[in-house]
């Protein structure tokens, strides 16, 4: 489907459907939230009646949540030693592998035995499909590092670790995007970085991205757009088709594993539809995860966490930060958006509807690994947070493009669109709205109950409930806690049985996290879109000790 | 994954639609009994806390349904008798009528010892007891003499007397003594040979500080004296229908600061009279005739009459309470007009948001927040819940436990009764000397009376120890920021 995906150059009918969507989530969580004000003051009864409804939906939600965050984890467990690079050998010659894994699996490990069930699972599926991968020689990977202020050795541990995938180095070719504006220092240690690691690589490439381009705003995908272009000039050249290159763009902070892209890969080839589908990894925020307040450390393992929830639903998964696709898709949809903060979920919807609906995001049981913010201060990081969980939370920039889209599509289905469109929806509102109606709202109808209320049996059992909830919470909680010690890497140095229980108690700051570096910045970044006060790209401090 | 997925979806789904309705229900007090002919019932609870706690709940045939604090649920409509039973106090029973939907709120309910733990403070025999109002002061009369006039702190639990040794005043005759609001400082009326004398005591020294203040009074004798703080600057006399400022730096009178006035009152440096029908208003460093209006009109006329004394009190930023002659009470806050005629006295809680109010044979409770119980008509505002009528010469009230009790003196007994239940059996505490005082304070939970017989000055425990613990402190704390202001 032709759609631009842009709030740029709109008719006088698109812009009033713009600004209505534009509105639409900031104006719903402001009613919820200053409506249930209103009503704890003016009627209690209803707004008693609607805590008990929010609650206990928030708490079934939290438990179905938790099952799926344990089975993630689980499967991540299970795929934690699969020798992709063996399974992508094996596939090479498709018929043979695909009769040696009927034969089943002799280990012992049971992790190993359901690894092996699902893998024979998905080359049944493949080869069903019809659709022969190309073999994993003729695969080239195509990595772009947008750079505007990162430091030289971020960037260059980000380089050494992909180098470190030996099997596809010498088919993958680096792009680091920089920025004109980008200070000189930036400028000459990205060159340094080429210098040193360009014989690792099949090609690596500095590609400077000129400020102001007409149509372009400061944001990411613009710089990241501009050097796909380049890239793909060389591909053509090579005569290298877009089909068999995945584009992966990256973070500069992010660390992949040294079997990272023997996964990307495994995954690209075992996708029937590879040509309309991205590829996410789980991202965590290890690299300086031991070096950073308690609070950041939660609040960014709570994303590793939701992410990790998000794959378990592969129908509704959107693409997020660090991810892959097929660089033919990314160049059939038009590459990254230029105008666009929330380029990393913006290509998903662009390609969505590019595709007309078919177009889905594959899970990869991988991670890799990014930085958490760090201002260097408890304040400064607390402001950097906010600053960075605003950007993402800006993502909800999409949702008046999505929606227009699938009003103009005719062929995604209806199902689809309510489906998807709500997911969007809701998901923004709960992000705002719903920390601030538990932790605040939630006790008001008590608090400013007045005599006729309080006299009532209603005012009683909604207190037990609203405690009876949280007590429950506690116990969900306690399973997350529980949960991140698992996920956490090893410190490099020892802790005390002392400091991992702090480290475990930090968990309960969980619900000053949520109002204030969740809620309050998404209420912000939604307000911000209502009142069409757009953002500018901000790029978050990171520090490496 | 997918299809487990949808399948846990759809059957969390479910749960929420089963179990929101059922959780809503049961929270408005809905529960299934097989005894009720339809199978649902809406039910009510009754809520209990009780000091101290950890006491007994019986309702109806059911004993022991639980230990306060505790809230009763799921009881059918209907009456019940609660019994609230803890060893060594006084059971505490109640007729209620559940109503479905409805939540009986007994949130302070004060448990009573069985015997009241008394205690000697001053193994004499003393004719009256007088608090000084908001101070850690009572003044115990012995006899007429004023050198027997001793001085009790009952934080400190020390008393002596009133008078240094050897004073010249000693034998004097005690007429009357002038007290003013939260101030440790009193004015001594004595008649001597000599003739009527006046003596300034500041009772909050080691020693009292005595002034001879009689020269400021030869204008002749002051129906009423006022003053602000614990070393007042000023003193404001009434006599007849002008009020005098006394200058005690000075030692100066100003006759007439204010003329023809039918009663004042003090607040935050400021005189507040009635003259006519107006009130004015002016500044304690004022001069004479500088008084502003602060109102007038058809309005005061009509509420204050023509010709009436009163008696201006600020029980807090907001109200204001006015007392005629004949007992009237008025506020400044609807309906304005309260009590029409005698009224003996009244007592504000610390908030002054209620008083506790007397008349010869009844005493009651006005709550000035307390909300209207139904929009009428006219506004209205609050009245007063009588809560014990049938008394035949009550002299004094106090609010106990942050004001959900009232303790009262009918003749020579002492009463406490729950400030929000009328005609429910009042708790008789002790006996105390005719037409003695008593005082209580929520600092210590004790009533400080003279006992019936030999008028021995005792103290009697209302309150658990230890609850009182707290005030305490937050009261020392104040002081102490005091003193380093």
């Amino acid at each position: 489907m032709k759609f631009r995906y842009s709030r740029q150059g709109l008719n006088k009918k698109e812009i009033v459907l713009q600004r209505f969507f534009e509105t639409l989530p900031g104006l719903t969580s402001w009613t919820l939230i200053l409506g249930l004000v209103a009503l704890s003051i003016w009627m209690p009864l209803a707004a008693a009646i609607a805590v008990i409804v929010f609650m206990l939906a928030w708490v079934l939600r939290l438990f179905y949540l938790t099952i799926f965050l344990l089975l993630s984890y689980v499967r991540l467990s299970i795929e934690k030693d699969t020798d992709w690079l063996g399974r992508i050998r094996g596939m090479d010659r498709f018929e043979a592998y695909l009769a040696e894994t009927r034969e089943g699996c002799h280990a012992k490990d049971w992790y190993k035995r359901i690894s092996h069930w699902a893998h024979q699972k998905d080359l049944e599926k493949l080869k069903a499909s019809g659709d022969v991968p190309p073999r994993s020689s003729e695969i080239f990977h195509l990595v772009v590092i947008p750079v505007v202020k990162e430091s030289p050795s971020v960037v260059a541990a980000n380089v050494l670790s992909v180098a470190h995938n030996k099997a596809f180095a010498g088919q993958t070719m680096i792009v680091l995007a920089v920025e004109a504006r980008a200070e000189e220092s930036v400028r000459e240690g990205m060159k340094r970085i080429a210098d040193e690691y360009r014989g690792r690589f099949m090609e690596f490439l500095v590609v400077e991205h000129p400020d102001g381009l007409p149509g372009e705003a400061r944001v990411k995908g613009a710089n990241t757009s501009y050097a796909a272009r380049a890239a793909a000039k060389y591909f053509e050249e090579r005569k290298i088709p877009f089909g068999n290159v995945i584009v992966s763009c990256f973070d500069a902070d992010t660390v992949v594993g040294p079997d990272y892209f023997a996964c990307l890969t495994y995954c690209f080839m075992n996708c029937p539809d590879r040509h309309r589908a991205s590829f996410q990894p789980i991202p965590v925020f290890h690299n300086n995860i031991w070096e950073v307040p308690g609070f950041a450390r939660v609040i960014e393992t709570g994303s590793s966490f939701f992410q990790l929830i998000e794959t378990t639903d592969p129908e509704r998964l959107v693409t997020f930060s660090s991810h892959s696709m097929s660089f033919k898709a990314l160049v059939d949809v038009g590459y990254w958006s230029v105008d666009m903060i929330s380029e990393d979920s913006g290509i998903f919807w662009k390609s969505y509807l590019y595709f007309e609906g078919q177009y889905q995001v594959v899970p990869m049981p991988i991670t890799l690994s990014m930085d958490i913010v760090d201002a260097g201060s408890w304040w400064g990081t607390v402001g950097s947070l906010y600053k960075q969980k605003r950007r993402w939370a800006w993502g909800v920039e999409n949702f008046p493009l999505v929606m227009r889209g699938f009003l103009a599509s005719k062929k995604i289905s209806l199902s689809d669109k309510l489906q998807h469109g709500f997911k969007l929806f809701e998901g923004q509102v709960t992000w705002a709205a719903l920390p601030f109606l538990l932790t605040f709202v939630g006790w008001l109808p008590a608090i400013s109950a007045g005599n006729e209320f309080s006299n009532t049996v209603l005012y009683y059992n909604a207190s037990r409930f609203t405690q009876a909830i949280f007590g429950l919470s506690t116990i969900a909680l306690l399973g997350t806690i529980i949960m991140s010690l698992w996920l956490l890497p090893k410190k490099k140095k020892r802790f005390s049985l002392f400091w991992t229980l702090i480290h475990g108690l930090e968990w309960f700051l969980v619900p000053f996290i949520l109002v204030f570096l969740s809620a309050m910045p998404a209420l912000d970044a939604q307000t911000r879109l209502m009142f069409n006060k757009r953002m500018e790209f901000w790029v978050s401090d990171k520090r490496r000790i | 994954m997918v299809l487990f997925r949808k399948i846990l979806f759809y059957l969390f789904l479910v749960l929420y639609l089963v179990l929101c309705p059922i959780i809503i229900l049961y929270a408005f007090g809905y529960i299934f009994t097989p005894k009720v002919e339809e199978g649902f019932a809406k039910t009510g609870l009754i809520h209990i806390e009780t000091l101290p706690a950890n006491a007994f709940i019986s309702i109806g045939d059911k004993r022991n349904v639980g230990k306060t604090p505790a809230t009763v649920r799921n009881l059918l409509p209907g009456p019940y008798d609660v019994k609230v039973l803890l060893r060594g106090f006084r059971p505490w029973e109640r007729k209620v009528d559940v109503e479905p939907g409805k939540a009986v709120n007994f949130e302070k309910v004060l448990l009573i010892p069985q015997s009241l733990k008394t205690r000697i403070l001053i193994a004499e025999s003393f004719e009256a007891l007088w608090p000084v109002p908001g101070t850690r002061f009572l003044l115990l009369k012995k006899t007429e003499r004023a050198g027997d006039l001793r001085v009790f702190d009952w934080k400190n639990e020390v008393s002596r007397p009133v008078l240094p040794e050897a004073s010249s005043f000693e034998g004097s005759t005690l007429i009357k003594v002038f007290k003013a609001k939260e101030s440790p400082f009193v004015i001594l009326q004595m008649k001597t040979p000599g003739g009527m004398k006046f003596l300034g005591c500041q009772l909050d020294k080691e020693k009292t500080e005595v002034k001879d203040l009689s020269g400021l009074f030869a204008a002749g004798e002051p129906s009423e004296i006022l003053w602000e703080g614990g070393r007042p600057d000023y003193l404001f006399a009434l006599q007849g229908q002008n009020l005098s400022r006394i200058d005690l730096e000075k030692m100066i009178v100003l006759p007439d600061f204010l003329a023809k006035i039918r009663g004042f009152g003090l607040y935050k440096n400021k005189v507040y009279a009635l003259r006519g029908s107006s009130i004015v208003r002016l500044g304690f460093n004022a001069k004479k005739g500088e008084e502003v209006i602060v109102e007038k009109g058809i309005f005061l006329e009509n509420l204050f009459g023509d010709e009436e004394k009163y008696k201006i009190d600020f029980i807090s930023n907001d109200t204001i309470c006015f007392r005629g002659e004949r007992g009237e009470l008025f506020s400044n806050a609807l309906p304005y007009r309260f009590v029409d005629e005698g009224v003996r006295g009244y007592h504000p809680d610390p908030d002054g948001r209620k008083v506790a109010l007397w008349q010869e044979g009844r005493v009651g409770v006005l709550d000035f927040e307390k909300p209207e119980h139904k929009k009428e008509f006219f506004e209205r505002g609050p009245e007063i819940d009588w809560i014990f009528e049938k008394g035949k010469n009550i002299r004094q009230a106090y609010f106990v436990y942050d004001a959900a009790y009232v303790l009262f003196c009918d003749e020579d007994k002492i009463f406490l009764a729950h400030a929000g239940e009328r005609y429910v059996a009042l708790e008789k505490l002790v006996r105390v000397r005719t037409g003695s005082g008593f005082f209580y304070t929520e600092k210590t939970g004790k009533l400080y009376y003279l006992e019936s017989s030999r008028g021995e000055f005792m103290a009697a425990d209302i309150l658990p120890e230890g609850i009182t613990l707290s005030s305490m402190i937050d009261d020392l704390e104040k002081e102490t920021q005091g003193a380093r202001a």
